[in-house]
This record gives C-alpha cells, sequence and structure tokens, in this order.
C-alpha cells in the first residue's frame, strides 16, 4: 500500500483547442488542481509529466513559476499519463516531496497520428507497408478475441454507444451527444470489424493530480482520496502489442495483467471488490478486451455484462462513466490521467449527472500504450 | 562489456523487395528471415542481436514460412498518414502463424475477403516488402 494520497484534481474541457498550445493547457490543469487543494504552485516540490505533441512538460514552469523544483518529463506512448503519476507518486513514497504535481497534456493535428516507424525501433519497410498504423493493431486484436472468446459486433456497438451516452453527462467531454446503435453501425467501417463511431480520435486536453503524502494530506482535506497501489510495466515476452511484426505462438503475456496485477497487489484491494473503473477504451474493443485482461470479468464474460447493463453507470461495475477516450478524445499525454482524475471524482461523490450511484469506495484505472505499455492504479476513499 | 564480437549477423532491419534482408528465395517458395535463439530456440522475425524471450545474444538467422495459417486480420479502409487519398486502395494487414514458433504480421493479397485459419503463403509484393496470399482451395484451414 502507498503512503500517497490524491488531494487536488484540475481539467481541462477535451476537444479542439484552437486559441490555445497544449502547454496553456497544461497550465491551466495545473492552477485548477492546485485550487482544488488549496495549495499554490510554491508548496509544489517536484513535479512529473509528459505529451506526445506538445511540447516537454517541464516548459510549463515559465507559465507556473520558476521555482527551481525537480520535474521529469515522461513519455510512454498512450500511457504517458500513468508514467506521470507513477513517477510523482514515487517522489512522494521516497520522501523527496512531500507535495507533487502529475501534468499530462497534448494537442495533436487532425487526423490518424503519423509515427515514424524508426522511432519505433522498426525499419523502413514496416512504414512503408502501410503497417505503421495503431487502429490496424486495435482491429485485428479484437478481431482474434471476438473469434477466441465468443464476443459478438453488437457489443461493440454497445460500448460506443455507452461512451457517447456518458459523454453526453460531462461536461469536459469533446462528444456530448448521444448516439444511437444505428448511426454507431452506419458510420464507416475504419479498421474492420471497428468503425468510425467506435474510435477515439486524436485531440487536444490537459490533466493534472495534485499528489501529498498521507501526514500532508490530513492537514489539506479530510477526505482525501487514497493512491492505494500505482504501477507501470513494459510487455514481457508473449505479450501481443502495436507494432510489431512477429508475437510467439507458445508463449501468452498481456502488459495490462502484469501492471494491474501489481498494482492490486500492492493495494490489498481485490478485482472483484472495485466499484467504478476506467479502462482505456482506444476503440470499444479495447475496452472489452482490457476489463479482462486486468481481471475485472473473465475472458468472454463481457458479451453477457455489458449486454446486462453492468457496466453502466448504474450497474455493478460502472466502466468510463465520463465518455473514456471515445467521447473525450485521445490526447496522448493527458488521458491516463483523465482516467485517475474521473475515478477520483466519483470516489468524491463529485461527479454531478454521471455520478455512480452508492459513493463508490473502491476504484480502478487502466491505461494501455504502443509499443507494449500500461499504467494501472487502484484508488480507495 | 562484451565487444562487438557478439553482435549478430550483419543483416539490417530494412529492405526492399524479393532480394531484401526481409525474405529470400528458397526451393519450397518464398521465406521470411528471422533468427533464432541458440538457448531457448525462440525465433523471432525480422533478424535481431538479441533473444527477446531469454535475453541470450547467442542467436542465428532462420527461415519462416513459406506457409502457414492466418491467425487475424483487418483492413486498412483509410489513406495511412502520408498516402494521398487518390493513391490509396484498401488492403488487408494480417499475421500468419508459422508452426508453432511465431506469428509474422504481413500485408495479404489476392483476395477480396480472408477468414481466420486459411492458410496462406508468403508472396512478393508490389508495394510492401512481402505479402501473405491465399494457398488457394487446396490449402486447408484450421482455427
Amino acid at each position: 500500500m502507498t503512503d500517497v494520497c490524491i488531494v487536488g484534481l484540475g481539467i481541462t474541457p477535451f476537444g479542439r483547442h484552437e486559441r490555445s498550445t497544449g502547454l496553456d493547457l497544461a497550465a491551466r490543469a495545473t492552477r485548477l488542481a492546485l485550487a482544488d487543494a488549496g495549495l499554490h504552485w510554491t508548496d509544489v516540490r517536484a513535479a512529473a509529466g509528459g505529451s506526445m505533441s506538445a511540447g516537454g512538460a517541464d516548459t510549463v514552469v515559465s507559465q507556473l513559476g520558476l521555482t527551481g523544483i525537480p520535474f521529469l518529463n515522461v513519455f510512454n506512448g498512450c500511457a504517458t499519463g500513468g508514467s506521470a503519476l507513477t513517477a510523482a507518486s514515487a517522489l512522494i513514497e521516497s520522501e523527496r516531496a512531500d507535495i507533487a504535481v502529475a501534468v499530462g497534456f497534448d494537442k495533436h493535428s487532425r487526423g490518424a497520428f503519423r509515427l515514424k516507424a524508426a522511432d519505433w525501433g522498426l525499419g523502413d519497410w514496416y512504414e512503408d507497408a502501410g503497417m505503421m498504423v495503431a487502429p490496424q493493431f486495435f482491429a485485428m486484436r479484437i478481431q482474434r478475441y471476438m473469434h477466441d472468446h465468443g464476443i459478438t459486433h453488437s457489443t461493440l456497438t454497445a460500448v460506443a454507444a455507452k461512451a457517447f451516452r456518458n459523454g453526453a453527462l460531462n461536461p469536459n467531454a469533446w462528444r456530448r451527444e448521444p448516439l444511437g446503435e444505428e448511426v454507431i453501425n452506419g458510420s464507416r467501417m475504419v479498421c474492420d470489424p471497428l468503425r468510425q463511431h467506435m474510435f477515439c480520435s486524436p485531440a487536444a486536453g490537459a490533466v493534472a493530480l495534485v499528489l501529498a503524502s498521507r501526514a500532508r494530506a490530513r492537514q489539506l482535506t479530510t477526505s482525501p482520496v487514497q493512491l492505494r497501489g500505482v504501477a507501470s510495466r513494459t510487455r514481457r515476452f508473449g505479450s501481443f502489442d502495436a507494432f510489431s511484426p512477429a508475437v510467439p505462438v507458445r508463449t501468452s503475456t498481456s502488459v495490462t495483467a502484469d501492471a494491474a496485477s501489481v498494482a492490486f497487489g500492492e493495494s490489498g484491494v481485490a478485482p472483484d471488490e472495485i466499484s467504478v473503473a476506467q479502462v482505456q477504451d482506444t476503440d470499444a474493443g479495447a475496452e472489452i478486451i482490457h476489463m479482462a485482461e486486468a481481471g475485472l470479468c473473465a475472458d468472454g464474460e463481457q458479451e453477457k455484462l455489458i449486454h446486462a447493463g453492468d457496466t453502466e453507470i448504474g450497474g455493478r461495475l460502472p466502466i468510463n462513466t465520463d465518455g473514456g477516450c471515445i467521447a473525450n478524445g485521445e490526447p496522448v499525454g493527458a488521458s491516463g490521467l483523465r482516467q485517475v482524475h474521473e475515478v477520483a471524482l466519483q470516489l468524491r461523490g463529485s461527479a454531478g449527472s454521471r455520478q455512480v450511484p452508492g459513493r463508490p469506495v473502491t476504484g480502478f484505472t487502466h491505461v494501455y500504450g504502443a509499443p507494449g505499455v500500461s499504467a494501472c492504479a487502484v484508488l480507495v476513499r | 562489456m562484451a565487444g562487438s564480437d557478439v553482435d549478430a549477423p550483419s543483416v539490417p532491419s530494412g529492405g526492399e523487395g524479393v532480394a531484401s534482408p526481409l525474405t529470400t528465395s528458397t526451393r519450397q517458395g518464398l521465406c521470411l528471415r528471422g533468427s533464432r535463439c541458440h538457448d531457448c530456440a525462440t525465433a523471432t522475425f525480422p533478424h535481431q542481436a538479441g533473444c527477446p524471450a531469454c535475453t541470450s545474444t547467442s542467436v542465428e538467422q532462420c527461415l519462416l514460412g513459406p506457409r502457414g495459417f492466418l491467425w487475424t486480420y483487418t483492413w486498412q479502409r483509410f489513406p495511412p498518414p502520408g498516402i494521398a487519398p487518390e493513391q490509396f486502395k484498401p488492403f488487408a494487414v494480417g499475421y500468419v502463424e508459422f508452426g508453432d514458433d511465431v506469428r509474422v504480421e504481413g500485408v495479404l493479397a489476392g483476395a477480396a475477403e480472408f477468414t481466420i485459419g486459411q492458410e496462406m503463403e508468403l508472396s512478393i509484393h508490389e508495394w510492401a516488402a512481402y505479402a501473405f496470399r491465399p494457398v488457394g482451395p487446396r490449402g486447408e484451414a484450421r482455427s
């Protein structure tokens, strides 16, 4: 169990921000998180943050104030926010700081991410073959998962419909219009079996969290959210991940399962004790697979759970209550912290019209990134 | 610190077409050039100097193919970044499983529809370094 608490939450609206840079958004989210905690930037002893396309996180000090604190820049693909949280938490745990900020932000160009094979350890031939395209991986992974575990197309549609329904309840979401299943199924096929409205799109946004040691948190608030377990992992041999020219046949592992099991183990909370969860929904299939990989259900069980409404806001295990990546879009650096922001808000009972009934006590967050990185956290109030 | 003598054979990880370092022609047909670990027998592709399973640097070249079974696939229906829409035609991508060793990713060609489990054969391709094509009606299938 870690000795770290979340005492401040800050988020900007997600979507398009024509007049702000990514760093502007990072500064805004950090100020909101500090105000939420009742602190000033001068109280912060260390920070960690990252973005993919919007600049070095430490540059934000020029807007927030040049206080001289250590500031770790992190980048782990779509898992960047999770890595920022892991790093900031470690700074508190090691008593290098009693107050630390984790900040994630991004602002991407429209359209699919343009990635260079060489940056991911691959030869140019991989890019030249048209395979440096992340949606292909997510599509191939769910295609096989559907084959192996009896997940149907209607379940993909149901996950996407839930995302837009929850997004409509979230004032910070990008997509705020509920979309019917016929609209989702009528959207263009992007990478079979996944359609346009089953995918997230690159976007802009920022999230900041203020972390404090338990002792410091007690001085600041009577109801801190505890970060009971947090872990980030790279893939082990046998994990099927994006941008992999080869995967083994005989060995099967999952980086999400690895990170989740460490976070759960550290927290002393079991997956079946979780009352609200955020799992990475790069696409509708990813939410389905990550539910099982994180240990929240068995492989194939999603088919029944999702159609029974168990993952809806009023269900047994609400998942992606803020609309997830599908409704919020994907600012790569920010998404991992949006996951934590939402669960912390739910545990506080401050999630407004999307509040999970019955004041949840335990929450889980997951983020997944290429080329096989995952970060998970277990939160308890 | 070990010297450069432990580095694997000098096979670059990129290339083009049939004569590329990625593929080689054999009497059985076109094969992929991967690497196999001396210590744990793990195969991977493309060739690399270290074993991803056991971390050994004692690896040698191996050939994969020419035939395997389609493990999963998708269609790329929008132009990948950098490809002009007018030059783009949707294409399929998938993983083909070779024995009980390794699944290799590649462009799929030669059919308008694909099925998980169908037998595929390595072939040259007009713009990708290699592709997998259905073996044909005589090819067996497995799930």
